[in-house]
């Protein structure tokens, strides 16, 4: 029997309720047991099938192309648009592949002249109303559309009266709905409440005149919901900054990795002249051409999407810059670069190589980080390099570093629990959290929360979710660790956990009984108080977990993984980034090298920074903007974008995949790599560094993966999928922490430790005590996260980074809201260590009682790190609501003009 | 005219009063007797006498109510009782006037189902545009809960409970289609759903559900006093018990009428209802609801049997006969009929969004005038010859309001194909040129517009 789960509140209700959620499709059989196969026939073709699968799954097992508009693998099935109407012998009428379960024997005819016939029919009725506007509309081209009414439509119409025509409606500031177009499947609404979450979109109206739209009008909400226009059929929903702009096949498409986050997404560049003009879910291979998969699965976030053009900001500099007395002047890059070799050289010789720092942008590629490394180890004779001024304090970085260090986790393999710890995780590292959603809901396997802040996205999904105050999640990772161990009481972690024995029994059964499962722990833990103490608490427990078990540490930041794995950090010895405005401040550090601004710019305010900068005899800057920081260097290097670079990077989970430049440095910019290896030479190491990324590559995999001979071409996205992927195993141990040597002869050439090596939980560091949580009476304890639009330095120079940034809300736990007196959509003050603000509230499960969640970069004034240490937190409602953003929006409501 | 026997009549009299029975009433004729007897059956015996009384169901299909019941899957609870009371059938007017005015035998009725089917809840689905209907079966559910009729421990028995549900749509047709009426009780939007699992594996949030129309409910209890035999005094073939059929349109004598399926439609017309109004003639008559294939003057001599009428192509449905006279455009009923298609439609499934509406703008065309030579051709390959399975839309679609917007066109055309062709051929309705359409006399065509039918 069909697996049935309950729907959302809203929504469509038959098919979005009842939908079977669909299993990931076309499966292979294997390790399917004997007992739950068997053979039918499809298309004169014996084939194998299991017990449960419909029609449609077995044809995409079989390369069987069955037209289809509403079925989509990842959404429930809606069964409305009726093209997949199959021949099924011995059924009197065609029944349709997408909902159809197959039976033993059973004798499938998908081509037959009935199925034809039917699917034939059903294309005349679409294109009915439908305005076949192709000249004005911008999904001409990779039309649904269009491509089926060659291939399984006719020619004519028989249409001889008025079509059906709607007032456009302006809901969303990203996605422009041309409703004429829609040919109501249903896939958007259903995306909006299944993945999305957000319930936003909505079928309104009734029979021939019903329209999709948004409930109230207004924006489709959801960091998401850029995927609905992939998933759109027709022209309906379409791009709104695309729109216009071009034509999809005079643009150039590059197979690439999205650069923003730690999910590291696989995208698709299309370019034309040097400039971007849309990110998509990789194109793949049909036919003789590339084209957005209609079926695809990887769904990619908003901020990738929309956000990927900050290259072409107005501030901009392709040349380079080099400081003469107290002015900047242009330069070629080659003299730039023998200028910072110089100016590098002179702070080395006076004051020895210790007392220059090389930091790296998180989101540097693995070919970047492994010669900064070697640039500061084996040239200039430092250890200080590091990638992690994002973590806001040593211990916490320090913490950070040790996790991935041993991480030893991930979602492919499909655990049958996931224990998640802490961590706004969709806002962190979107596309992650949908694909742990994917696995609750898809799959069926069970979620289960800990810690003081639960991910509201993934919240819905959860089987299991257990509080705690703020500050208790080490304590409380650790007596599960001990139940599970057999050396604590499950009644002493109930008590601690709030919870009936009962509530905490189930968790513990769920946990033993598993075969597999993961434990992930978001590790941009708000001020980075409690990852220095929750991390070995976590280590510990995936210790206590055993076989079958992985552990994945999250942070936002693009290659966190590579550069770890890399050691492009300063270990005991070196200054890291959180070290080093001290450092520059007591005079340690007097020479700087930044390799993309976003290495400092979240170490302070820009005074701040300002300040420090100025007191350095060098500071080197590689970077693609003016900024403020740029017109502090010594010597500004013009570094390629985030479009113009080649290289590798890893995502959270460890896979490796390619960077690929889609334009051509703006300028006289150059790559990273280039850089790096014209700074080396320019210290006099003419050996350093390579001539071709391919060569660095080389050095980077005899660094990672010693056994494999994958060029970089292997890893590119052949013929649209990615066959060569492949997950290149974390050294452990911090083995990169080779001692500096200033222009010593020979590279390391340290041994890997694998991951499948024996796991080791990282020891605990000076992790601070963390104090006790605050009780709602004391007023509140304000925790944050990162958000992946509120990172600031690039996020803010794509073209629409406000369209992207979220409505700043702060997050109050039901009860603690009606205590106060607030409720969501409500606006109040906040008082924070005597500052204040007016936020509006948003009521949500996010939070424990006592806590308040906001996302970082939300918020300018309460900036996490000009705010060390727990802060007390007043809130004081205001008798006003947030205005609805849709009403703004709205120039009129859509109704259907004529019937 | 033949002799008009005078039958038994179980319902009606009670409702010709046109009171409503309220519970002291009600008892004093013994209500609720039969559900306490049916305390003491097994559960599946009073299935068994319901399959024996051969009971089938009065919300159109006719499928037999006893095989229904026994199709839940075993072991599975909590079940559900959804009461069909959206009649929203033109020309369908039977299940209100039980409501209003036999509440109570309802309730008792739907105590004895839910016995039978091991539910302990029970949802009434009333059309919304039914407001008093609601109002009444509130009251009575109320009342029925003051004495302990309803609610946990009914009639004193430890550990018996049913409660009843009433919920008003608003003011959908497709609601009343046994998905969309679930899907619409769950508070969505009232969507069929896609059939397997039918709704008596997984109905109402996921559990067995039993959609039975209120007409077929209310006979429950009759049959556990009278026996299953006494249910089969009145016999067509396979159709059993005495039934109310809903007359309506150009009789002298339009109304509600208990009868047996042995009564032929001619009776029906012209001894029931008194025969066609004033000096007209008979031109069709839609026997069983506004979906079924229309039948000529010489087509009525026909047992008003699920068989009797199916044998001369049509179908008894919800038993709802539509009359009408001489004066009746057929391509303007046509229209009428396809303008609540379109209408109603809920607009999930491409075939019938699509279709409903492009039939009526056809359909419509032609009766303005507008006809070009091809359009039946359109129409026929659109809507088929009228039977299941047929045409582009038939059996294409989610549920069956596609094959109902479908059928009446092939059949209206098939039994006038002459006058359609003439409306195409001349460029107008034969009917207006003549003033002599039923409609014109009672203010003509008011709305003109494309988009709405006339109202009369
Ligand atoms: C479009 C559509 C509308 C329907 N409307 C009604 C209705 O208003 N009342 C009703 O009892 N059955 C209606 N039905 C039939 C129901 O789907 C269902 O067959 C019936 O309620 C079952 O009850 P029964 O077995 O007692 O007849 C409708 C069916 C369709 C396809
Ligand atoms: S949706 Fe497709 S068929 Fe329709 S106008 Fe656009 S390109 Fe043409
Ligand atoms: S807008 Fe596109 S995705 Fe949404 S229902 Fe219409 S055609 Fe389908
Ligand atoms: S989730 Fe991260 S990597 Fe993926 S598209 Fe969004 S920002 Fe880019
Ligand atoms: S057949 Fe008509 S009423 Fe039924 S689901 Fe399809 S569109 Fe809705
Ligand atoms: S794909 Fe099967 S009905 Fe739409």
């Amino acid at each position: 029997m069909a697996q049935v789960t309950k729907g959302p509140a809203c929504g469509i209700g038959a098919t979005i309720g009842y939908g079977a959620p669909a299993g990931k499709v076309g499966r292979a059989l294997e390790g399917v047991p004997e007992d739950q196969l068997f053979t039918m026939t499809l298309n004169g073709r014996e084939v194998k099938a299991r017990k449960g699968e419909t029609i449609m799954e077995v044809c995409h097992r079989e390369d069987t192309y069955v037209p289809h508009y509403c079925w989509h693998p990842s959404l429930s099935i809606a069964g409305n648009c009726r093209l997949c109407l199959v021949e099924v012998e011995k059924v009197p009428k065609p029944i349709i592949a997408c909902q159809t379960q197959v039976s033993p024997g059973m004798v499938v005819k998908s081509a037959s002249e009935q199925a034809k016939t039917a699917q034939e029919w059903m294309m005349e009725f679409l294109l009915v109303n439908h305005p076949l506007d192709c000249p004005i509309c911008d999904r001409g081209g990779e039309c649904q559309l269009q491509r089926y009414s060659m291939e399984y439509g006719t020619s004519h119409s028989r249409m001889a009266d008025k079509k059906r025509k709607y007032v456009k409606p302006q809901a969303d500031p990203l996605i422009d709905i041309e409703r004429n177009r829609c040919i109501m499947c249903t896939r958007c609404v259903r995306f909006c409440d299944e993945v999305g979450g957000d319930h936003v979109m909505g079928v309104f109206a009734r029979g021939n005149d019903n329209y999709i739209g948004t409930f109230g009008q207004g924006p489709v909400s959801n960091i998401f919901s850029g995927n609905v226009i992939d998933l759109c059929p027709v022209g309906c929903l379409t791009s709104k900054p695309f729109r216009f702009k071009a034509r999809v096949w005079e643009l150039t498409q590059t197979q690439t990795t999205c650069t923003q986050c730690s999910s590291g997404c696989k995208v698709t560049s299309w370019t034309r002249n040097g400039r971007l003009y849309r990110t998509t879910p990789p194109s793949r291979q049909r036919h003789d051409h590339f084209t957005i998969n209609e079926d695809t699965e990887e769904f990619i976030c908003n901020q990738g999407r929309f956000g990927a053009d900050f290259s072409a900001h107005d501030s901009r500099r392709g040349e380079s810059l080099v400081r003469r007395a107290d002015r900047l002047e242009p330069a070629p890059f080659g003299d730039a670069v023998a200028r910072a070799g110089k100016a590098l050289r002179e702070v080395v010789e006076r004051h020895g190589g210790e007392s220059v720092a090389i930091l790296l942008s998180p989101r540097a590629t693995n070919e970047e980080g492994l010669l900064a490394r070697k640039l500061a180890r084996d040239v200039v004779g430092t250890w200080s390099v590091d990638w992690r001024a994002n973590q806001q304090s040593v211990e916490a970085a320090n913490a950070v570093s040790a996790a991935l260090r041993v991480a030893d986790g991930d979602l492919e393999s499909e655990p049958d629990v996931v224990v998640i710890v802490n961590g706004d995780i969709a806002h962190q590292s979107p596309v992650l959290a949908l694909r742990i959603q994917e696995l609750g809901r898809r799959h069926l396997k069970k979620i289960v929360m800990l810690g003081h802040y639960h991910d509201p996205y993934l919240a819905g999904h959860a089987a299991m979710s257990f509080h705690n105050a703020p500050g208790r999640t080490a304590e409380i990772l650790a007596q599960l660790a001990g139940v599970l161990a057999g050396e604590a009481s499950v009644a002493d972690l109930a008590s601690s956990l709030g919870r009936t024995e009962e509530d905490v029994r189930e968790l513990v059964d769920t946990i033993k009984s598993a075969q597999s499962g993961l434990l992930v722990q978001s590790l941009q833990d708000f001020d980075g108080r409690y990852a220095p103490a929750e991390v070995p608490a976590a280590g510990a427990l995936r210790a206590a977990l055993g076989e079958g078990w992985g552990w994945l540490p999250v942070t936002g930041e693009r290659n966190a993984v590579g550069l770890n794995a890399l050691g492009c950090e300063p270990g005991e010895h070196g200054i890291g980034a959180r070290g080093l405005l001290d450092a520059i401040g007591d005079g340690r550090i007097k020479a700087v090298v930044a390799i993309g601004a976003d290495a400092i710019d979240p170490l302070g305010n820009e005074e701040l920074l300002a300040g420090a900068l100025s007191n350095l005899d060098a500071f080197v800057l590689a970077d693609s903007f003016d900024s403020p920081y740029s017109r502090l260097a010594t010597v500004f290097l013009g570094m390629a974008g985030n479009l113009e670079t080649d290289g590798t990077a890893f995502d959270i989970e460890g896979n490796i995949a390619l960077v690929k430049a889609g334009v051509d440095p703006v300028g006289d910019s150059r790559q990273g790599w280039r850089i790096l290896t014209e700074l080396g030479r320019a210290l006099g190491r003419a050996d350093f560094g390579a001539d071709s990324i391919e060569d660095v590559w080389t050095q980077v995999r005899a660094e990672l993966a010693a056994d494999s001979d994958a060029t970089l071409a292997a890893l590119e996205l052949e013929g649209g999928t990615n066959a060569a992927q492949f997950v290149v195993q974390r050294p452990a141990g911090g083995a990169r922490n080779r001692a500096p040597e200033h222009n010593p002869g020979n590279y390391r050439t340290d041994g890997l430790h694998l991951r499948s090596a024996a796991f080791e939980a990282p020891k605990a560091g000076t992790a601070p005590s963390s104090s006790d949580p605050a009780s709602a009476a004391d007023g509140f304890l304000l925790t944050w996260g990162p958000h992946v639009s509120g990172r600031g330095y690039l996020q803010n120079r794509a073209s629409i980074a406000e369209m992207l940034l979220p409505k700043p809300f702060l997050e109050v736990h039901p009860a603690d809201a009606a205590a106060i007196g607030v409720k969501t959509n409500q606006f109040a003050v906040l008082h924070v260590n005597g500052l204040r603000t007016k936020v509006g509230i948003k009521v949500g499960r996010g939070p424990a009682r006592g806590t308040v969640y906001m996302s970082a970069g939300v918020y300018g004034p309460f900036d996490p790190s000009s705010n060390a240490g727990p802060v007390e937190v007043r809130i004081e409602p205001l008798d006003e609501l947030v205005p609805d953003q849709g009403e703004a929006l709205i120039a009129a409501e859509s109704a259907p003009e004529s019937h | 005219m033949p002799e008009v026997a005078e039958w038994e009549r179980v319902l009606l009299p009670d409702i010709e009063k046109n009171e409503t029975e309220w519970l002291a009433a009600y008892l004093k004729k013994g209500g609720y007797d039969v559900a306490r007897k049916a305390l003491d059956m097994e559960p599946e015996s009073i299935v068994a006498q319901v399959k024996e009384s051969g009971l089938r169901g009065r919300g159109g299909a006719g499928f037999p109510t006893g095989m229904k019941w026994s199709f839940l899957p075993k072991g599975a609870f909590p079940r559900y009782l959804a009461i069909n009371a959206d009649e929203s059938e033109p020309g369908t007017c039977k299940d209100r006037p039980l409501m209003e005015q036999r509440p109570h035998t309802l309730i008792e009725g739907i105590i004895c189902s839910c016995l039978a089917i091991e539910s302990e809840t029970a949802f009434i689905y009333i059309r919304g545009e039914y407001y008093k209907s609601a109002k009444v079966m509130e009251k009575a559910v109320a009342e029925a809960y003051a004495e302990g009729f309803l609610g946990a421990n009914i009639f004193g028995r430890e550990g018996k409970r049913v409660d009843i549900v009433v919920h008003r749509g608003a003011g959908a047709y497709i609601c009343g289609e046994e998905t969309a009426l679930l899907t619409s009780l769950e508070g969505y939007r009232g969507y069929p759903k896609l059939k397997p699992p039918f709704p008596a594996i997984s109905g109402l949030y996921g559990k067995p559900t039993i959609i039975n129309n209120v007409e077929t409910i209310i006979n429950v209890p009759y049959i556990l006093k009278n026996g299953a035999e006494w249910f089969k005094k009145w016999v067509h073939e396979r159709t059993t018990g005495l039934r109310l059929y809903s007359v309506s349109g150009h009789v002298r004598k339009p109304g509600v009428y208990e009868l047996p399926p042995t009564v032929t439609l001619k009776e029906l017309i012209h001894d029931y209802c008194g025969g066609i109004r004033n000096g007209h003639d008979l031109k069709f008559v839609i026997p069983g609801g506004s979906s079924v294939p229309w039948l000529k003057p010489d087509q009525i001599d026909i047992p008003m049997s699920h068989e009797g009428v199916a044998a001369a192509g049509s179908m008894l449905g919800s038993s709802a006969v539509m009359v009408c006279d001489h004066t009746v455009c057929p391509v303007w009923a046509l229209g009428n009929l396809s303008h609540f298609y379109k209408h109603e439609s809920c607009g999930q499934c491409t075939p019938c969004r699509e279709g409903s509406s492009w039939l009526y703008k056809i359909v419509r065309r032609i009766e303005a005038g507008g006809g070009q030579p091809g359009d039946l051709d359109t129409l026929y390959s659109l809507a088929g010859e009228g039977t299941p399975g047929s045409g582009m839309i038939s059996g294409k679609s989610i549920c069956a309001l596609g094959d109902a917007a479908a059928w009446p066109v092939g059949s209206a055309i098939k039994q006038f194909r002459e006058e359609f062709e003439e409306h195409i051929e001349t460029g107008k309705c034969p009917y207006r040129e003549r003033k002599t359409s039923y409609w014109m006399a009672n203010g003509g065509f008011v709305n003109e517009s494309f988009d709405g039918m006339p109202v009369p």
